[in-house]
């Protein structure tokens, strides 16, 4: 027998205790109940007892005191937490993926894991949650009920993959130490770290349940819209069995409004929907009388464009040209010009040539990023000092605000950079970048964790989420859960109650003993 | 008249009035009554002859019995006597104990024998007791007497009641010896629970020369008391305390006390031809006395 909350020595001891407690308790003398009689003449006679100012007296109801002894220690016991030795040595890890950003689909899960969990054996099974590091929610031996009070509401920013987190299992239990991970969840599991596991370490995947039988989407997504219209994007969405579905049973809805758009089918069998309008809203889909999915769109507004005096005609038509720039006298988003105010600041060739004063505290390390953000890797920069005669370099600087600084004769007659391809690729992304406009989620897909999850974020709502720079977004959800990719073996089923009938048989025996107790008192063979 | 333990009941009087005391033998120098005396005299009926001895009268004399033999002889009649009766209820504080008290069916049976006693023109003694003797009540004789008895033994049972003592029947016999009345039959009315113990009890006993007649007015709840777990069990008389863990084994030590303690005042009234009934106290008392009396009499 082993015991869950206390060692067997601290058991064995603390039945030791109870019996020296209870043995001191008989020599102590008991209150005696005061009663007037006729005559003590007969119990004085049939009584062999000390005065009643004698503080201990000699040990007397040896079997009463047994009596006690035992149901007191199957009380303690009881408390101890016991449980069978199992055979079986094997040791149980229930892996919760802590991924899931659906607040519904994790409690599902962790109810999934704890249900797991109460049917392997209360000694060699555990719960751990996979989230930013392994965290173990329930110990061997504790009831499972603990593992509800222990998990955090509150998501955290969680690993992709659980490929760390089987190894790290592996590598705590132990070589040769036999292990069950039995995984809840569906994140992705690469079946090269599944191979390269020792061979005493068995990876399981706890299959949800029947699906119930209504068609889900396997994939729902916004991109840009093909038309180029930037206050609009195409709407991407893919069913789980796209044989049984049926479009006509699909209504969509934008902030509880019907979409009146059309929904084309496309050659992959996936459906499309054009130019749904990027306002923000929340798009969702019902098929039949379920909610299949939802996700938030992009807002498209117009970023508002001023102009200073003296700015380059063909700057101000590059970014006019763009669907997602309009141009405002008072009050714009961006300001372009030659003053100190201007966010696209147009210099002298004696300056540097690209100028970038961005938020990020440490500028140097987000230097790579902006040449690839801003497409500065495409301007043939060669070309363009052999023109200047001067070097063409690019500085970084952190700032409150973000700031691009750049020669106002690139986008003059005197280079020819304003004739290159580059030349609109590197407005657009910096009238973008400048303007600071929230990253698009484009996709959810069934398996697979959603964009957003990435970054660090913190839950608001449960399809809201903030990310770590404090912007609010929205997030895919799709109701139906993953169907997992990778091939991870369904959980095997376990012997139900192991583990669980010792304690239910002490409960039925100290009942027993206790009735006993009262039918012995009852006949005047105890005291 | 005043009878607050309504002692005088007529129809428990009635049914004690068909009860007689036949008494073995009575002591000499006593007063007529229907007891026949070891005496011969004037009685009515023929006992035995004995030879004439000067200052015998001559109308004793048998002349018959001269005429054939030559021999005066004289003839003896058998004399009835008095048997004296002592009653002695017990009316310590343990008589009280209970409601209703013991000491008044300690009353009721010394009424019933005052009144057998009474009917057949015997003498009858009350005597009261605790720590000592109440001796105030004279004896007495005469049918017409027992609502004087009555009386008394009502004014000593409230004065006992209002002023418990406790049990000394040993210092009451004794006082009873000194008293040097004629032998008679004593009937001890009593719990018998006297804290010196049955061997004081009997030993002093002994020492009458009155043929015992032992009542024990107790209860069921005497023997098979009705306690359980630890208990500290307070005497009512002498506030005496012990502490007692109920068990099987202790009760049948209790019960093996009171057997013993009983089965000795039965030994010594057998060796006095005396009896000891046990009466209980929740029973009819008149149903209780009348197993003693066989076929309407006891024999003392």
């Amino acid at each position: 027998m082993t015991f869950a909350f206390f060692s067997t020595l601290a058991t064995l001891i603390g039945i030791g205790v109870i019996a020296l407690g209870l043995a001191l308790l008989q020599r102590l003398r008991v209150q005696h109940r005061e009663i007037e009689v006729v005559s003590t003449l007969f119990w004085q006679a049939a009584v062999k007892e000390t005065r009643a100012r004698v503080f201990v007296q000699k040990f007397r109801h040896w079997p009463a005191w047994l009596l006690l002894v035992l149901i007191a220690s199957l009380l303690w016991i009881l408390l101890a937490g016991p449980s069978w030795n199992s055979s079986d040595q094997m040791q149980h890890v229930v892996l919760l993926d802590g991924s899931v950003a659906d607040p519904t689909v994790a409690a599902s899960d962790l109810e999934l894991a704890t249900l797991k969990a109460s049917k392997l054996p209360l000694m060699n099974r555990e719960i751990v949650h996979a989230g930013p590091q392994l965290e173990t929610l329930l110990r061997s031996g504790e009831p499972v009920q603990l593992a509800n009070l222990r998990r955090d509401a509150e998501p955290t920013a969680a690993s992709t993959g659980l490929e760390w987190a089987l190894e790290s299992l592996a590598t705590r239990a132990g070589a040769g130490k036999p292990l069950s991970i039995h995984i809840v969840g569906d994140a992705e599991v690469d079946q090269r770290y599944l191979d390269a596991l020792p061979d005493e370490v068995t990876v399981y995947r706890l299959d949800r349940g029947p699906a119930s039988g209504k068609p889900a989407l396997r994939s729902l997504g916004v991109s840009d819209a093909a038309s180029g219209v930037w206050q609009t994007v195409d709407l991407l969405f893919a069913p789980a069995a796209s044989e049984t579905f049926q479009l006509d049973k699909l209504k969509v809805t934008i902030d509880q409004e019907p979409f009146l758009g059309e929904i084309e089918l496309t050659e992959t069998g996936d459906y499309v929907a054009k130019n749904v309008p990027a306002r923000g809203g929340v798009l969702r889909l019902n098929y039949e009388t379920s909610d299949v999915g939802a996700i938030t769109l992009p807002r498209r507004d117009p970023i508002r464009v001023g102009f200073e005096a003296g700015t380059p005609e063909v700057l101000k038509d590059l970014i006019l040209l763009d669907p997602a720039c309009v141009e405002v006298n008072g009050q714009p988003d961006l300001l372009v010009g030659e003053s100190e105010d201007a966010d696209l600041r147009l210099l002298s060739d004696g300056q540097p040539a690209f100028q970038i004063d961005t938020d990020v505290e440490d500028a140097e390390s987000a230097l790579l990023g902006l040449i690839d953000e801003l497409a500065l890797r495409q301007i043939d920069a060669t070309a363009l000092a052999q023109q200047s005669g001067r070097v063409v370099d690019v500085q970084v600087a952190s700032s409150e605000e973000r700031k691009i600084s750049v020669w106002k004769n690139l986008f003059s007659s005197t280079y020819n950079f304003q004739q290159s391809r580059a030349c609109p690729i590197f407005v657009a992304r910096s009238i973008r970048w400048l303007a600071n406009r929230p990253v698009l989620v484009p996709w959810a897909e069934q398996g697979m964790r959603l964009p957003v999850a990435r970054p660090a974020f913190e839950r608001i709502s449960d399809v809201t989420t903030t990310a770590v720079d404090g912007r609010t977004l929205q997030v895919t959800r799709l109701t139906r859960p993953a169907v997992v990719a990778g091939s991870v073996e369904a959980s095997p089923g376990y012997r139900f109650g192991a583990g669980l009938g010792v304690a239910v048989w002490i409960g039925i025996l100290v009942v027993i003993m206790l009735l006993a107790e009262w039918a012995l008192y009852q006949k005047g063979r105890l005291p | 008249m005043n009878d607050p333990f309504n002692l005088l009941d007529p129809e428990f009087l009635q049914q004690a009035n068909a009860m007689r005391v036949v008494a073995r033998r009575v002591a000499p120098a006593g007063r007529w009554a229907e007891h026949r005396s070891r005496d011969r005299g004037q009685g009515m009926e023929f006992r035995d002859y004995r030879p004439y001895s000067p200052g015998d009268e001559l109308k004793s004399i048998d002349w018959n019995v001269y005429r054939r033999l030559g021999r005066f002889v004289v003839r003896l009649f058998e004399e009835m006597e008095d048997l004296p009766i002592y009653l002695m209820p017990d009316l310590s504080k343990s008589m009280w104990h209970d409601d209703p008290p013991r000491a008044v069916t300690a009353m009721k049976v010394a009424i019933a024998f005052a009144s057998i006693g009474l009917d057949q023109h015997d003498r009858v003694g009350i005597l009261p007791f605790g720590e000592d003797l109440d001796s105030s009540i004279r004896p007495t004789s005469g049918r017409g007497r027992l609502s004087l008895i009555a009386d008394s033994l009502s004014r000593a049972a409230e004065k006992a009641r209002d002023v418990p003592s406790g049990t000394d029947l040993a210092t009451a016999l004794s006082k009873l010896r000194g008293l040097r009345m004629r032998e008679g039959l004593l009937v001890i009315i009593s719990d018998f629970f006297d804290p010196q113990g049955i061997d004081v009890m009997t030993t002093e006993l002994k020492r009458t020369r009155h043929r015992p007649l032992l009542v024990a007015v107790g209860r069921g709840e005497d023997r098979e008391p009705s306690l359980q777990g630890d208990i500290r069990v307070r005497d009512c008389e002498t506030g005496d305390m012990q502490d007692v863990s109920v068990t099987a084994s202790v009760m049948e030590e209790y019960r093996r006390a009171y057997d013993g303690h009983f089965e000795k005042l039965k030994d010594f009234a057998r060796s006095r031809q005396g009896s000891l009934l046990f009466l209980d106290h929740d029973g009819d008392v008149m149903k209780q006395l009348s197993q003693l009396f066989e076929g309407g009499s006891y024999v003392a």
